[in-house]
């Protein structure tokens, strides 16, 4: 099973972050998301909030040495994108997504608040050689699970939690039975909430290809303190592997 | 055990729509950097609720418990054919109605409070807190706590308060401390009466009260409408109905029922909207209220202090304060997110009645069907009138729900609105 860290780029400053990057490398994951700051994340818990507050990275400014360490390690990057602030020069994002090395773009927003033309966007997302990776969440209805899923070839991204980072009850035998009935044969990465190893061990007996984390690294990055993030990657890929 | 009548009509599980809606449902938001109003539920609501509020099973088991006091309190609530009505109006086709007032509490409002009260017992929980507009709500908190063993403390919106001291009395008498709201008792009711003494309230000032007084004593909240989980207890209306129809033959070409913050006409639709024919839904609201009209499809919050997550929904904007209408329950500014996203699409039309006539509605239908409804349920029977005189010839069969009684409202026949 795959672990995904997340980091929001430009955050806490390109030290830091190319230190964690790096750390990441070295603990042996093959998959990382990059967000870019958004200044609406609206989808989004306190921790992964703050890590966009102020954040003046963008896809035109921020430190290229992040996907160097990525590509010398052959990790595959996947970047995460409001779909609301790309939408208006979505041709050149693509493209630039595309010059910059990335293998696939997540869009938390386009099925909610874009889903009238979510079809078009997917279609013309992957005209341009890029996957579009299918992010649903316990509100995604059955049939859009089914629909887009079916456009699509890549993994999925299922969001356990109504927003990243925040633990509400819930019940994993139910979403397991979902994701066999609805998604067969599909690799599916679960994030939002993701607080530990016990998660990752719960998550592996599930079938789960992935889990992503994100909200768990924000303190660390913000007190520059890298060496935990190794530590809990490295404890989270033996559960992943064990 | 149920007896086997009332076995054969209430069902075993809910409806949960979210699986089945045509479009994600959006998720609420939190947009504070510091803690998540969202996480804040944990604080507040019990788990299992909690759990329910963000499933996406389509069906979720009722306890037997909970199906027990179901036929306690009178379910399944008839569903009855309303003759005189077709014969006064001239009506070709058959009108049908859904009577929620024949529960105890006379209304629709204990089919979520039985439950609420239920998990709360289960989890440990000792007291409840909630709001309540024109008392319903109250009325029914008030006896699910009672009937669980829970200590309850209901706000009562002071319009409310003063027009119906009678259910203040009701809640009394099963246990509860009612106060009127804006009160002193918080921060957010002390904040609103420094700037109006004379404040009537509304249902998202108490709604912040109760919230306040959860959070600080450590009761549990109760919900009473607009939530996801609430609309899910709701939906036995509605599987009731289809049952009730089923055995009689009949098969629904237009429901019509009131809207406040949505869970009464939810739970009597939401059962149907997915099915294959055709069926007109009408969601009749107050003029003075007309939130599908001028409110805005927008995240706006469930509460007027803002401690709740924001919910996208149809709204008029969290501080709206509306007239002094008699339908305390109609004078919410938003309404739950699925029906909202149902209306955007067109799945549900709406319709605005003015007082007046909801009073001529009210009166027609007691002098031929012998019930006096609520004045929120007036609402629904004259935009099932008006849909009557314009479509006479239709013959179709309309099913209207009449949310509950209003004999504690008996006063709106005093009033004339001008």
């Amino acid at each position: 099973m795959n672990i995904i860290p997340y980091f929001t780029l430009g955050f806490p400053d390109d030290g830091t972050l190319q230190a964690a990057v790096r750390s990441a490398a070295e603990n042996g994951i093959r998959m990382i998301e990059l967000g870019f700051p958004s200044q609406d994340p609206k989808y989004d818990g306190p921790g992964i909030r703050k890590t966009h507050a102020g954040n003046r990275a963008s896809m035109d400014a921020f430190d290229p040495s992040i996907l160097s360490i990525l590509r010398e390690h052959g990790i595959s990057y996947y970047a995460l994108l409001y779909y609301s602030e790309i939408h208006d020069s979505l041709d050149r994002k693509l493209s630039r997504l595309k010059e910059l090395g990335f293998s696939g773009i997540i869009l938390p927003d386009l099925l909610i608040d874009f889903f009238g033309e979510s079809r078009e966007v997917i279609l013309h997302i992957q005209a341009q050689s890029l996957e579009l990776i299918p992010f649903f969440t316990q509100a995604t209805p059955d049939a859009v699970i089914s629909d887009v899923s079916q456009m699509t070839s890549s993994w999925i991204y299922y969001g356990l939690q109504p927003s990243t980072g925040i633990i509400v009850p819930l019940d994993l035998a139910s979403v397991t039975q979902r994701v066999k009935a609805l998604l067969p044969g599909r690799d599916v990465v679960y994030g939002f909430g993701i607080r530990g190893t016990e998660d990752i061990k719960m998550l592996r007996s599930m079938g789960a290809y992935g889990a992503a984390v994100g909200s768990l690294f924000v303190k660390y990055l913000g007190s520059g303190d890298v060496e935990s993030i190794s530590r809990i990657l490295s404890e989270m890929e033996v559960a992943a592997s064990a | 055990m149920l007896k086997s009548q009332e076995d054969e009509v209430i069902p075993q599980n809910w409806y949960n729509i979210v699986p089945d809606l045509p479009e994600p449902l959006p998720p609420p938001r939190s947009d504070d950097d510091q803690n998540s109003s969202i996480e804040l539920l944990n604080r507040i609501i019990p788990k299992e609720l909690l759990r329910q509020e963000f499933t996406f099973n389509r069906y979720e088991r009722i306890p037997d418990e909970v199906r027990e006091k179901y036929e306690m309190i009178g379910r399944p609530t008839p569903l009855l054919r309303a003759v005189n009505l077709e014969k006064l109006l001239g009506y070709s086709g058959k009108i049908f109605y859904k009577y929620e007032g024949a529960t105890i509490t006379g209304s629709h409002k204990i089919n979520t409070a039985i439950p609420q009260a239920y998990y709360a017992r289960e989890e440990g929980i000792s007291e409840v807190v909630t709001e309540t507009g024109a008392g319903q709500w109250g009325t029914a908190t008030a006896l699910a706590s009672a009937l669980y063993g829970l200590k309850s403390k209901v706000f009562m919106v002071r319009v409310s308060f003063d027009q119906k001291p009678m259910r203040k009395a009701i809640m009394n008498v099963y246990g509860t401390e009612v106060v009127p709201s804006p009160s002193s008792e918080t921060s957010y009711g002390r904040s609103v009466l420094s700037q109006d003494r004379n404040h009537p309230g509304s249902l998202g000032i108490a709604i912040s009260e109760a919230v306040e007084y959860a959070l600080d004593t450590g009761s549990s909240y109760m919900l009473g409408s607009v939530m996801n989980s609430v609309i899910t207890h709701q939906s036995i209306i509605g599987l009731e109905t289809r049952k009730q129809l089923e055995i009689m033959g009949e098969q629904p070409d237009v429901m019509v029922g009131c809207v406040g913050g949505g869970s009464n006409f939810s739970g009597f639709v939401f059962p149907f909207v997915g099915e294959s024919r055709n069926i007109e839904m009408i969601a009749s609201t107050a003029i003075e209220v007309p939130k599908f009209r001028d409110g805005e499809y927008k995240y706006d919050f469930i509460d007027s202090a803002g401690i709740l997550p924001r919910l996208r929904m149809y709204s008029l904007g969290a501080g709206f304060v509306p007239d002094r209408i008699y339908a305390g329950g109609l004078r919410y500014h938003g309404a739950a997110p699925a029906l909202s996203l149902l209306v955007k699409r067109g799945t549900i039309t709406h319709d605005e009645v003015h007082e007046n006539e909801v009073i001529d509605a009210l009166k027609i239908f007691s002098r031929t069907q012998g019930i006096i409804a609520a004045p929120e349920s007036g609402h629904a029977i004259a935009s099932a009138i008006r849909y009557i005189r314009s479509n006479k010839e239709s013959r179709k069969t309309i099913v209207i729900n009449i949310s509950g009684h209003g004999l504690m409202d008996l006063g709106i026949f005093s009033k004339r609105v001008t």
